[in-house]
């Protein structure tokens, strides 16, 4: 890397902060709009033409504009007394569920507001599916005004931001904005999939048995094999291959003779917050999306499972079993602040995150890596945790494009690093978003049909 | 000059010294028109018309930036949309365009700098993975422009490869017509060939 | 993902509401046919403006609208049918420039036909005033130089104004 200076020039080009228009404050206090502006100068050129040519009509015409320049100084917009509610329909909806919400903003005081903006505070991690979460109105004391639209729910917990009000005075010279808190939230919480496919560990179990157990094979070592479908078997176990080809109904069964201990961990870091479009859904989203299916799919199998993520403030749940294990689970990959569409504000240092990992769990726990592999940061933690004794998986949604040159580079860089991952004895699960993880899993079972 | 107050304007000695001349002006403007305030000693035709041009080239100029202003009023953020995330990529894209827009030679060659050094260490791991070459070798491939046949790919990271000046003048012309300016054709290039390379040894 | 964009032009009344009071100006201007037209080339300015929330464009129109009217009462028009004129097209100006500024805060789907229609109001009464009490100015001041009612208080308050706004 070039150790030169960056020239001044260049430093403009890429401003180390750019203004963040989500984060920006609102700007309180009685504000000049310079409308009216203009027209002073209007003003003085109609007076100047009127003198010349001696038209007395020009200055006559002329007193319109000067009026209305003194007009715009004559008021001062208000400040609002108001009073806003929210009624949300639907509070615990389904991912992709339309979910009605109406604001009711209602005049507190005893003044008329002529010239009233109201801007809904949309949450930051939900679209807007239809209608407008604005209004512009004019309410007498007393009145109110409604605004009503529909949101698209996405997962995650999701709290209303402040409505924000905007007052003008008559002559729309000065202008006030306040900020109004109105409470309100949206959980979408999906659950972990009923017959989750099952997922490929490796050779790294503790002294517990699991719930299935079988008699052979050595310490800890992953064994397949096919017997006769029971009635009551999981779907997600048939061996489907075969009964397309024989029709005979087989069962593949994990005979291993311990359970596994397997931290999933979700790199939800400044680095790894990427989306094929700056609209669509990030990487995050689809790393929270497999690290359901994986939860799911292994404590269906009797391991016990922990959750955490590469974060300023992960959650941590240590590898455990049973319903309410499960159920922390689901609420943390639904809810928890680490998993929202916001990326976190500051980078995390990739060495001290994996020396806590490693402080908290314990030595035969295996890693599940859930990252976009992005960024050498991402490889880095995978390769340590698994060089310190933890065997890793790495599971990779692949959010790359390849539309312009940057992206193709980041792809082919991306896949690289995978690579080296597989060439470190790190497996690594390469999966397109455009289908659902389970399905990508259920059909790389192929390799198990004899 | 006009700030942010919870009241309407003081008055101050700027104000006061604008009231003077004001009433000045008021007093001229009368004496045109009115025969009970004859000042036609100190009054011409001359001034008049001074005042009169003197007042269209003031209003023009203010005509002129009242037509570029914008609405100071506050713009909330836009909140119908999911917040815009980074595609993968976005970085070097926006290194390239820097280097295609830029007027200062010193920030050109420095984001030239830049991009080249990025793509040169993913080509060195490319080689050295699937085309087997050690580092050194890999390197020295780049830079005689002997990992390739392609020569557009070549030039990106040969020693001497750019055009600078004249680079500066093909991309001008190109811009217009939506091609790509020839640092980013060379890189759009090199990248495809080293897709290539990856693809067929994997 | 989301179908909803925001646009950031003129919500609904705007257009209407600019064209419709502008009209008034350029029927005041049909005294000449070359104010006609530029008072009508101002108004289908302004109507663009406002429609695509060009704010630029929108207020050149307003200038040509004024203009148009001015050059009719330097032609020869009526002084008040001038007056209501001039009215008419810093009116529609107003209008305007209110329901672009509206677009930038609360885009083209948001409901604001009250907002307009109440703003409209405002500025066509204070228009209506302006229009009155000149009109008596000039008509009392007959006697005397009528340019200078009128030039009285159009410099008075225009360096009131100049004062007050540097």
């Amino acid at each position: 890397m070039s150790e030169q200076s960056i020239p001044a020039a260049a430093r403009h080009a890429q401003p180390d902060e750019e203004p963040d228009p989500w984060t920006e404050p609102v700007p309180t206090g009685l504000r000049w709009t310079r409308r009216w502006r203009g027209v002073t100068g209007l003003t003085l050129l109609a007076i100047g033409f009127g003198l010349i040519i001696e038209q007395p009509g020009l200055l006559l015409a002329s007193v319109f504009g000067v009026a209305f320049a003194a007009y715009g100084r004559l008021g001062a917009a208000p400040s609002p007394a108001l009073e806003v509610e929210r009624a949300i329909e639907v509070t615990d909806p389904d991912v992709g569920e339309q979910i009605p919400v109406t604001l009711t903003v209602h005049n507190d005081g005893d003044g008329r507001l002529r010239d009233l903006r109201i801007v809904d505070g949309v949450p930051s991690g939900l679209a807007v599916a239809s209608g407008s979460p604005r209004i512009a109105t004019s309410l007498p004391p007393g009145e109110s005004a409604a605004v009503s639209y529909e949101l698209e729910a996405a997962r995650g917990g999701h709290t209303f931001d402040p409505v924000v009000a905007i007052v003008r005075d008559a002559s729309g010279a000065t202008e006030r904005a306040v900020e109004i808190d109105a409470p309100g939230t949206i959980d979408c919480v999906p659950s972990l999939p009923a017959e989750p496919p099952p997922f490929p560990l490796r050779p790294q179990t503790t002294r517990y048995t699991g719930r299935t157990s079988a008699a052979e094979g050595g310490d800890g070592v992953e064994f397949h094999a096919t017997r006769e479908y029971r009635a009551g078997d999981p779907l997600g176990r048939i061996d489907w291959k075969r009964v397309a080809r024989t029709g005979d109904l087989t069962t593949v069964e994990y005979r291993r003779e311990r359970a596994a201990s397997v931290l999933i961990v979700v790199d939800a870091r400044r680095a790894a917050y990427a989306a094929p479009d700056p609209t669509a859904a990030t990487s995050v989203d689809h790393c929270v999306e497999a690290a359901r299916t994986i939860a799911g799919s292994l404590l269906d199998d009797g391991h016990s499972v922990g959750l955490t993520a590469l974060s300023p403030r992960p959650p941590w749940l240590i590898p455990g079993r049973g319903v309410q294990h499960r159920l922390a689970i689901r609420t943390a990959l639904g809810t928890h602040e680490a998993f929202e569409r916001t990326p976190p504000d500051r980078s995390a240092n990739v060495y001290a995150a994996g020396r806590e990992i490693r402080n908290r769990i314990a030595s035969d726990t295996q890693v599940v890596f859930v990252s976009p592999m992005l960024e050498e940061g991402a490889s880095q933690a995978a390769h340590r945790l698994d060089a310190h004794g933890h065997l890793t998986t790495v599971v990779s949604p692949d959010v790359c494009v390849s539309d312009t040159v940057g992206q193709q580079a980041a792809g082919l860089a991306r896949s690289l690093r995978l690579a080296g991952a597989r060439q470190r004895g790190i497996p690594a699960i390469d999966w397109d978003p455009a289908e659902p993880f389970a399905r990508a899993l259920a059909r790389s079972q192929r390799r198990w049909s004899a | 000059m006009s700030a942010a107050a919870d009241r309407l304007r003081a008055i101050d000695v700027g104000t006061v010294g604008f009231a003077v001349a004001a009433v000045v002006v008021v007093v001229g403007i009368l004496s045109v028109f009115s025969t009970a305030v004859d000042v036609s000693g100190l009054v011409e035709d001359q001034t008049r018309t001074i005042l009169g041009v003197a007042g269209i080239a003031v209003g023009a100029g203010l005509l002129r930036r009242w037509v570029r202003a914008e609405d100071r009023g506050y713009r909330p953020p836009e909140r119908e949309e999911l917040r815009p995330i980074e595609v993968p990529g976005d970085e070097l894209d926006e290194q390239l365009a820097h280097v295609a827009s830029l007027s200062s030679t010193e920030a050109v060659r420095y984001f030239r700098a830049q991009t080249r050094d990025d793509l040169r260490e993913l080509a060195i791991e490319v080689l050295t993975r699937h085309r087997g070459c050690t580092t050194q070798t890999a390197r020295e491939q780049l830079r005689s422009g002997a990992w390739t046949d392609d020569e557009r790919a070549a030039s990106f990271f040969r020693l001497g490869g750019d055009g600078g000046a004249s680079d500066q003048v093909t991309g001008a012309i190109r811009r217009p017509v939506g091609g790509d300016h020839p640092h980013t054709a060379r890189a759009r290039a090199a990248v495809a060939e080293l897709v290539r390379i990856a693809g067929a040894g994997a | 993902m989301s179908d909803v964009t925001f646009d950031d032009r003129s919500p609904s009344p705007g257009v209407s509401a600019t064209v419709g009071v502008g009209a008034i100006a350029v029927v005041a201007a049909a005294f000449a046919g070359s104010a006609v037209a530029v008072a009508g080339a101002g108004i289908v300015l302004m109507a663009v403006g406002v429609q695509g929330g060009r704010r630029s464009l929108h207020t050149i129109g307003g200038v040509l609208c004024f203009g148009g009217v001015v050059l009719a009462g330097a032609l020869g028009a009526a002084p008040g049918v001038a007056l209501v004129g001039a009215a008419a097209s810093v009116v529609a100006w107003d209008v305007g420039d209110h329901a672009i500024g509206l677009g930038g805060q609360v885009g083209r789907d948001a409901r604001a036909r009250r907002n307009v229609l109440e703003h409209l109001g405002i500025s066509a009464g204070a228009a209506a005033s302006v229009v009155v009490i000149s009109g008596l100015s000039y008509a009392l001041a007959r006697r005397g130089n009528p340019g200078a009612a009128a030039g009285l208080i159009g410099a008075a308050v225009g360096l009131f104004a100049i004062l007050l706004d540097w």
